[in-house]
């Protein structure tokens, strides 16, 4: 605004008009910090997924977004992005360095991004991103190659050698096949691919003896056709779909259960104001909990297992302390 | 380029001379690095940068010193797919001197010409990257259009108001086919 | 499965189906064309649209965007010597050298009816095979994985031109650029230079835009003209030439939809390979190899046959085992477990109708693109005549555009940059394009085979098992049979080709 330097004072017009415009300055500068009304009405929720479109995570996200959009309020548009890339950093790190405004989520991988963590090689701190909650558990199963001649633990211990088909380390399917077959003294040799799907058609074919993966991943080949044999699941009871397949606790090996699980958690950027996060924590445990979204889960034979974003938060703190236990036995697999 | 009988062989200083040292520069690294990384992991990278190193290094002494190409044949003898008439008119002139084994790219040119190309080439690439620094800052059209607008007027020589036009259309027609057929987020 | 077969149809010819079918076609058409976008990117825009929508209409929808990305990625390989998706790099070799004769139509026309005629050979196979695929899948294994990817990178020797010294020296430089990045079989991160961008190696399709888009359109800028140099035939006939093309052609047709649908089934090689094995097949087995690469219209016919095949086969280990033969694939698998089918053996059992109702899909969706393929040849060829000097920006724009909207990232983009003008220079000093290409794209798969065969069986893996033998002996056949050839010439006295 310009003052005309010939002018000694201002007008009373003039001083209210620039006070209006200092209240609305003022007003609209500090509108997200006024609680009572976070509202998406109108905007569009990026909801980040760091990998590639079509697998479990990418499922369960684009399962979940409807319900998002149902539960928040304003019914914003939820969409699906897919940033894969550098082995989940390039992703997540898109989530953390949002700006924390509630319209920015991402789903992770736990324990998997706890061994980037661990090692180093991720460019985020778990423990500083703010918990939303988590979509799915994912139960592992151990599966046998039918042209192994192994059917049981005790023939895996005995054996030479036990030929096991595994993705990367830094991944909850690596790691818990190395720490399934350290701490239950059997002879592993592991041959790497590039995807699950391929380890598990090397295990059809009988080349590769041993496979773990989630359950979902393996259904088709141990129950919709018996190409694969299941000696058991990594799991506090029996599966319903599996119901003669004994759990790792009756093996005897339960401490097992804290690394060879898998969960799917939500969580935004470090420094969420309290006032969205409080919106998001009832808004996700809203959706995740919705009835129609549980039932088309089921449908599809995936878990659901809604947690608190306190209880994700334990969970996230306790799988990078179990994961730093193995540190050394990851390091000496990478060399 | 003269071919003297000379004691000493005539040395060719070409941009093929200039490209071959990059590419011995990449499969020496290539080599070098792979001995940070583990026996199974440096096998194939070594390998590779060895016989690509070996291989380049004779390349460039047959383009450095032409007469050699007679000593050294298998460096300069044609592929499977060579002709076995008389290459086809429809080739660029380059490109069938160049692939037909010929040494050096600026067969039939001068010296001062292919530096002119070069010249265009690397202005055009400046062009590119000032284009890819605004597409970081600053919204994809604005940088798509002053792409276009002017590197059509001043690389390609046309007038202002073509070069406008063709802009113009060129963001309508990105805006409808990103923003709104394909949803892109952008 | 058969008995679904008429079921299948009413429900294809039901409205709203067939309106599906054509948006759908008409979609995958347009991310076909643009590079940098394609199969998965299309399917990831369709399916939130799928949701709440009846199975059948999903899948028509889905599947018929999936039958035209194909053939419309050809449609840029021609005109712009930029393949609008990665299976497509092979007809940019005879393609575009056509445009530049004026030819595009007549290359167009042959590459819509090898294409259309090729899904439909492989929907055939698909629907023949599928009570006996899982024998085929299961026959390969990691020794059997690395000689096919050794027979396509053995096809570099067979098409480049000039010097095979530089030939081999491209082949190492590409098979070198494969090595960047993480490596899940030796667990380690290679020439990444501490940069997270380059952690998962060179993105190939930001790699293409540069070695086929951008350098085509920075040796544009320098010759001016227009893309075609000389006028050869405007009307509609041109097309038809090369539709009738195929017919004249047909024997090597068959033969590569057959190598393309084969390829096709096995899980993680198909997509890469066919287009490049099928190219190489038909140099190999023509009477006179060194026409193509200067606009023959069998390395145009070749390529988009096996390319279209191959969709058919590698529907087969997606369907009966839930295995993805692609990305693709993968994200298709993803789209029918969102829809509530689970694709497996149960499917089979199940829901026989709606694996009809995607076969018949992909069989009508490509017979749907390849006629708008061939009516709108004529105007797309118009694109050729353009002068170059207000053509070549909107190349840069599209080439450079389409690389940010893969990932959108900025380092796509420079990477494209990077890889233009490398690409630039090599066409200027005689190193083959193709080997840089075909080693980038096999590379990968070559030393993780090999790794997983050594680690396994040891060197002896590649010779014992039969059929790595035998694709062993197709591969040294492959690259001998000239000199033999040549040989048996000289012994006869006949030196010259017809």
């Amino acid at each position: 605004m310009k003052t005309n330097p010939n002018c000694r004072k201002l007008t009373l017009g003039s001083k209210i008009v620039m006070g209006t415009l200092t209240l609305l300055m003022a007003a609209f500068f500090s509108a997200p910090v006024i609680a009572a009304d976070v509202n998406f009405k109108g905007q569009t929720i990026t909801f980040v997924v760091p990998v590639t479109p079509g697998g479990g995570f990418d499922t369960a996200s684009r399962m979940l977004v409807p319900y998002l959009e149902k539960h928040l309020p304003g019914h914003p548009n939820v969409i699906v992005k897919n940033v894969p890339g550098g082995e989940w950093n390039i992703g997540i790190g898109k989530m953390y360095r949002a700006k924390p405004d509630g319209k920015t989520i991402a789903i992770l991988n736990m324990p998997g991004n706890a061994v980037s963590q661990v090692i180093g090689t991720a460019k985020f701190d778990l423990r500083k991103i703010t918990w939303l909650g988590n979509i799915s558990q994912v139960t592992y199963v151990t599966a046998l190659s039918l042209k192994s001649g192994l059917h049981s633990l005790e023939d895996c211990q005995k054996a030479d050698e036990v030929v096991s088909g595994v993705v990367g380390l830094a991944s909850t399917a690596g790691l818990g096949t190395i720490i399934a077959g350290e701490r239950m003294g059997i002879k592993m040799k592991p041959i790497p691919h590039g995807g699950s799907s391929e380890a598990i058609l090397g295990a059809i074919r009988g080349d590769i003896d041993w496979v773990q993966y989630p359950f979902t991943s393996l259904k088709k080949s141990i129950i919709d056709s018996s190409d694969l044999m299941p000696v058991w699941v990594f799991a506090k009871e029996r599966l319903e779909q599996l119901p003669n397949v004994p759990t790792v606790a009756e093996l005897g090996y339960a401490d097992l259960l804290d690394i060879v699980s898998m969960y799917r958690p939500v969580g935004a950027p470090p420094g969420l104001p309290d006032a969205i996060a409080k919106v998001w924590y009832e808004a996700f445990w809203n959706a995740t909990n919705d009835p129609e979204f549980q039932k088309k889960m089921r449908d599809a034979d995936r878990n659901v297992y809604p947690m608190r974003p306190k209880e994700t938060a334990e969970l996230v703190d306790r799988g990078i302390i179990e994961v730093e236990k193995y540190k050394g036995l990851i390091l000496k697999y990478l060399k | 380029m003269t071919h003297k009988r000379n004691r000493f062989p005539r040395v060719i200083i070409s941009d093929a001379v200039v490209f071959d040292w990059v590419l011995l520069i990449g499969f020496v690294v290539l080599a070098v690095f792979a001995v940070n990384y583990n026996a199974r992991a440096r096998s194939i990278p070594m390998a590779l940068g060895i016989l690509g190193t070996v291989m380049v290094s004779f390349q460039l002494i047959v383009d450095m010193f032409p007469p050699l190409r007679r000593k050294l044949g298998f460096v300069v003898e044609s592929g499977l797919m060579a002709d076995q008439k008389e290459e086809s008119p429809t080739e660029t002139d380059n490109v069938n001197s160049a692939e037909a084994g010929n040494y050096g790219g600026n067969h039939g040119k001068g010296r001062t010409e292919a530096i002119q190309e070069w010249v265009k080439i690397l202005r055009l690439i400046i062009w590119i990257a000032a284009f890819i620094v605004l597409l970081g800052v600053t919204h994809y059209l604005i940088a798509v259009g002053l792409f276009v607008v002017l590197v059509t007027r001043i690389e390609a020589g046309e007038s202002w108001i073509r070069s406008i036009v063709l802009a113009v259309s060129v963001n309508i027609g990105f805006f409808i086919l990103f923003n709104l057929i394909l949803n892109a987020q952008l | 499965m058969y008995e679904a077969a008429i079921p299948a149809l009413q429900a294809m010819l039901t409205w709203p189906a067939p309106l599906y079918l054509l948006l759908g076609t008409l979609l995958g058409m347009l991310f076909g064309i643009l590079p940098g976008l394609g199969g998965p990117q299309v399917l990831a825009l369709l399916l939130p649209i799928t949701y709440g929508m009846p199975v059948n209409l999903a899948i028509v929808l889905l599947v018929g965007a999936m039958s035209s990305i194909a053939f419309g990625g050809s449609i840029p390989a021609i005109l712009i010597n930029t393949p609008g998706t990665g299976q497509s790099a092979a007809t940019c070799f005879d393609g575009f050298p056509m445009a530049k004769q004026g030819k595009a139509g007549v290359a167009i026309g042959a590459a819509a009816t090898s294409s259309c005629l090729g899904a439909i050979f492989g929907a055939i196979i698909l629907t023949v095979l599928l009570p006996i695929g899982r024998r085929i899948v299961l026959l390969f294994s990691y020794p059997e994985f690395f000689m096919l990817a050794v027979m396509g990178l053995s096809v570099i020797a067979v098409v480049s031109k000039g010097s095979l010294w530089k030939g081999v020296v491209a082949a190492c430089l590409g098979l070198g650029l494969s090595t960047i990045g993480y490596d899940p079989v030796t667990g380690s991160v290679r020439y990444t230079f501490g940069t997270d961008y380059l952690w998962d190696g060179i993105r190939l399709v930001p790699a293409f835009i540069g070695l086929f888009c951008i350098s085509e359109a920075l040796d544009l800028f320098l010759r001016r003209g227009k893309i075609a140099e000389k006028s050869y035939n405007q009307k509609i006939g041109g097309v038809m030439q090369g539709v009738k093309a195929v017919f004249k052609n047909f024997g090597l047709f068959l033969r590569c939809s057959v190598i393309g649908c084969i390829v096709g089934i096995i899980p993680g090689v198909g997509g890469a390979v066919t287009n490049f094995l099928a190219y190489g097949h038909a140099v190999q087995s023509s009477k006179n190899p060194e026409s193509f690469g200067t606009g023959d219209v069998r390395g145009v016919i070749a390529p988009e046959a096996a390319n279209d095949s191959k969709d058919g086969g590698a529907l087969v280990p997606t369907l009966l085992f839930g295995i993805p033969g692609s990305l693709e694939m993968a994200v298709f698998l993803g789209a029918l477990i969102v829809m509530g089918l689970e694709p497996g053996p149960r499917m089979m059992m199940e829901n026989p109708q709606i694996i009809l109702v995607l076969i018949y899909t992909l069989v009508l969706g490509n017979i749907l693109v390849a006629v708008l393929g061939i009516f709108g040849a004529r105007v797309l060829v118009k694109i050729t005549y353009v002068p170059v000097t207000l053509l070549a920006p909107i190349i840069f724009m599209l080439g450079l555009m389409g690389a940010y909207l893969t990932n959108g990232m900025l380092g796509d983009v420079v990477l494209s940059l990077v890889f233009g003008v490398l690409a630039f220079a090599m066409k200027r000093f005689g190193f083959s394009r193709i080997a840089v290409v075909i080693a980038l794209v096999l590379g990968k798969l070559a030393q993780k085979t090999f790794h997983q065969t050594l680690m396994l069986w040891g060197i002896k893996g590649f010779f014992i098992r039969p059929l790595s033998l035998i694709l062993f002996i197709l591969t040294a056949g492959m690259l001998l049979l000239p000199y033999l050839r040549e040989a048996w010439l000289r012994r006869n006295g006949n030196t010259s080709q017809v």
